[in-house]
């Protein structure tokens, strides 16, 4: 009974809002799954009733993996659909989707456009030509979690650096392993390098801990004593403290292992704490977290920054209303809400709220990481962006599985590859700068189209 | 011009032209779905198009089939497909048959068993590559745990992290997954055959093993070569399964995927469509090898 009532309140509203030109259904692609569909559900809820039930809003979910997201955005901008008014768009897709997303200033008021309390690596991605196209919901940033009790139970500190960790994860993986339960399966580390994205900021984020950079100034230097000297950690670490079936595991696979119990640092994005803290998890409140270490005591910690943000789309029907959406869900207040399930606020000024660290000590952690994170280098590469990235995580993957397999391998090796791939990387820049300008087309000369075309389709003319 | 009889013996004429009308809804739809979408993956991959511009788009030429051709991962990639279809599809025969030859068999629960085999081929590719990509995980997949337990390996085999395990373990799945396939296509044909062959052989008790080679084998080779042709065409786009199971790495890559990440991944439609078309071209070229290098047989035999 109650779902056919349900129904006929739909079938009302749609009914009314046919006659009715300025009440709208808005449709907001995000990932909205498990924890975070209770949650944008709820926001969703709450602005519609501010409407009172004039607008109404439409939730399509994306896919998981957030490269399949973005091709999924790809077709459906390139056709120019009016199927979707807000998108939850990655700060690094900005290059390659700014052309379709609407200016949002003209929606802002002055307090509102006021971009201060976001952190500096955000506030650097949301302009697209001087004009803010996109509002920071939640920041990502790559951290590194331990395990509280273990470091206590073999009287170890938290490690300051790469090295540290190191030497602490083989020291508890080899007392673990002499438990014949865990012989085969405890590690000292889980380690994301499945080749995808989220190996490229795994890696950005060694390499800088390590001092090193992709690109700095616009030069690629990626084959840089540095970059060398983190692969080799990264190489020589997949030896030890690393399993090697990493080679194909993602976050979400990682988090498997660390979950269960069988390893004592991870590197992960922040959304699995509220996960692994759930009561039924095996380490709930035995966790800790610290950024990236640098890779010596006293040098930069680092964490790869992947924040989200809603933008609206061009194509939109009720861009105004669609910006009225987004800004209520990326307001100071939901991101508070959303901080308490782990999802971290873009503003800084949450975090300095006694209240909400209170309530919510895990954001107390986090200031640091975010305050040292660094962007992909999504700007520079503009819209060839996916490309740079899949050679970035192609070589790395290749480097480590070559390392794992091939008994000929050696340190040399990873030189090689790494300025095999500054070359590769080099060529996509050629490509991509000077920026693309919307290509015009030259139209073909009358007269002699169909001809011309053959000619040109062998390439006979020029 | 056909001419058919009726019940009564009655000669009826038809035109020719009466059965094209029966058919244009179904060419119509044909040619919508199929043969629209391929002309324009052609058009496209002598072009420059992009996934954000598809209209304003220039002729290069065979521009993108040359750098296709100078690509190794592309190479690379025609390499996995094929290795993966022809030592998949033989494996899947051969099992096939066995299974087919118990199945055609009389016993208890015949019914039952026929649906049973069938379940791995109901399950969507996604769904069972999932599965297969969890039970084969190194740390906590079940595959490792049972062959620990058992003692036959003494450390966790990163079943589809190592490259060149992860090769054999989607050709394993594969060939969990299409068997019951080919076990149903060729049972099929078995209970097409005509049963006085067996019930001779039967009386002059031959054994079972010369009946299969010299009666069986023969009888059964239409439909194998139509089961194979089917099942090699059908491997050779394999990607579900290399998408989910395989590390993403380009040295794992399949064509159908090397295509995908072209097209989508880096919305580079006209390379893309090119790499679509040569995996196009493969299928063609081997298809029609097929059929010709078998014709013969097929219609001696069938």
């Amino acid at each position: 009974m109650k779902i056919y009532l349900k129904l006929l309140t739909v079938f009302a509203a749609a009914f009314l809002c046919f006659f009715d030109a300025n009440c709208a259904t808005i449709k907001i692609a995000c990932k909205a799954k498990g924890r975070e569909a209770e949650l944008i559900e709820k926001a969703t809820k709450e602005w519609m009733k501010s409407y009172k039930g004039e607008h109404s809003v439409e939730i399509i979910t994306l896919p998981r993996a957030s490269n399949e997201c973005l091709a999924l955005y790809l077709q459906w901008l390139s056709a120019e659909t009016f199927d979707v008014d807000i998108l939850q768009v990655d700060l690094a897709w900005i290059g390659m989707l700014a052309d379709y997303l609407h200016p949002l200033d003209e929606f802002l008021s002055e307090e509102e456009a006021d971009v201060s309390d976001y952190f500096p690596v955000i506030k650097k991605h949301i302009y697209h030509n001087g004009k803010i196209v996109v509002l920071p919901w939640y920041a990502d940033c790559g951290v590194m979690y331990y395990r509280t009790d273990l470091l206590q139970k073999y009287g170890k500190p938290v490690p300051q650096s790469w090295e540290e960790l190191h030497e602490i994860a083989l020291y508890i993986q080899n007392e673990e392993r002499k438990d014949p339960l865990k012989r085969n399966k405890f590690y000292g580390l889980g380690f994301p390098a499945k080749a995808f994205e989220e190996l490229t900021c795994s890696f950005l984020e060694l390499v800088d801990s390590f001092g090193g950079a992709i690109i700095k100034d616009g030069k690629v230097i990626v084959n840089s004593n540095e970059c060398v000297k983190a692969v080799k950690f990264l190489v020589h670490s997949f030896g030890s403290i690393i399993n090697r079936g990493a080679v194909n595991h993602s976050g979400e696979e990682i988090r498997g292992l660390f979950q269960s119990g069988n390893s004592v640092f991870m590197r992960n994005w922040p959304y699995a704490w509220s996960l692994m803290n759930e009561q039924t998890a095996e380490v709930a409140g035995k966790i800790g977290v610290i950024p990236i270490p640098p890779s010596a005591k006293g040098g930069k910690p680092s964490g790869t920054l992947g924040g989200w943000s809603l933008a609206v789309s061009k194509y939109s029907k009720h861009p105004h209303i669609s910006a009225d959406l987004a800004k209520f869900m990326t307001s100071k207040e939901q991101q508070r809400v959303r901080s308490e399930f782990s999802y971290l606020p873009a503003r800084a000024s949450l975090y300095r709220d006694s209240k909400v660290l209170e309530n919510n000590p895990f954001l107390g952690y986090m200031y640091k990481p975010l305050r040292n994170s660094v962007a992909r280098p999504s700007k520079i590469f503009g819209k060839n962006y996916q490309r740079a990235s899949t050679e970035i995580f192609n070589a790395i993957n290749t480097i480590i599985t070559e390392s794992v397999e091939s008994e000929n391998f050696q340190e040399k090796d990873i030189k090689k590859y790494l300025d095999r791939l500054a070359r590769k990387l080099n060529k996509i820049l050629e490509k991509t700068s000077p920026p693309p300008v919307s290509k015009k087309k030259v139209s073909l000369p009358k007269g002699e189209g169909f001809l011309y075309r053959i000619k040109k389709f062998f390439g006979l003319s020029n | 011009m056909h001419i058919n009889f009726t019940p009564l013996g009655r000669k009826v004429k038809k035109s020719n032209f009466s059965h094209w009308i029966f058919l244009a809804p179904c060419l119509m739809v044909l040619v919508l779905s199929a043969g629209w979408p391929l002309l324009r993956t052609i058009y496209f991959s002598f072009t420059d198009a992009t996934l954000d511009n598809l209209k304003e788009i220039n002729f290069i030429g065979v521009e993108n089939f040359i750098s296709l051709a100078r690509d190794q991962d592309w190479w690379q990639a025609v390499l996995n497909t094929f290795l993966i279809a022809f030592v998949s599809v033989p494996m899947e025969t051969i099992l096939g048959m066995i299974i087919a030859l118990i199945l055609h068999r009389n016993f208890r629960g015949r019914g039952l068993m026929r649906a049973i085999v069938l379940i791995p081929w109901t399950i969507p590719t996604i769904v069972s590559a999932r599965m297969w990509a969890w039970m084969l995980n190194d740390v906590y997949g079940i595959v490792n745990e049972l062959l620990l337990r058992a003692g036959v390996i003494d450390s966790p085999i990163p079943w589809i992290a190592s490259s060149s395990l992860s090769i054999v373990s989607m050709i394993l799945v594969d060939v969990w997954k299409t068997t019951p396939y080919m076990a149903l296509l060729l049972l099929a044909g078995l209970q097409g055959l005509p049963q006085d062959c067996f019930e001779a052989a039967e009386v002059d008790s031959i054994p079972f093993g010369k009946s299969f080679v010299k009666i069986i084998l023969p009888l059964m080779k239409p439909t194998i070569i139509v089961a194979v042709i089917f099942r090699t065409l059908d491997a050779i786009r394999i990607f579900d399964l290399v998408y989910i199971l395989s590390s993403g790495n380009s040295a794992n890559a399949t064509m159908s995927v090397y295509a995908r990440k072209h097209l989508v991944d880096y919305a580079d439609v006209g390379f893309g469509s090119a790499a679509a078309t040569a995996l196009l071209f493969f299928i063609a070229f081997l298809s029609v090898f097929y059929v010709s290098f078998n014709r013969k047989k097929l219609y001696n035999v069938g």
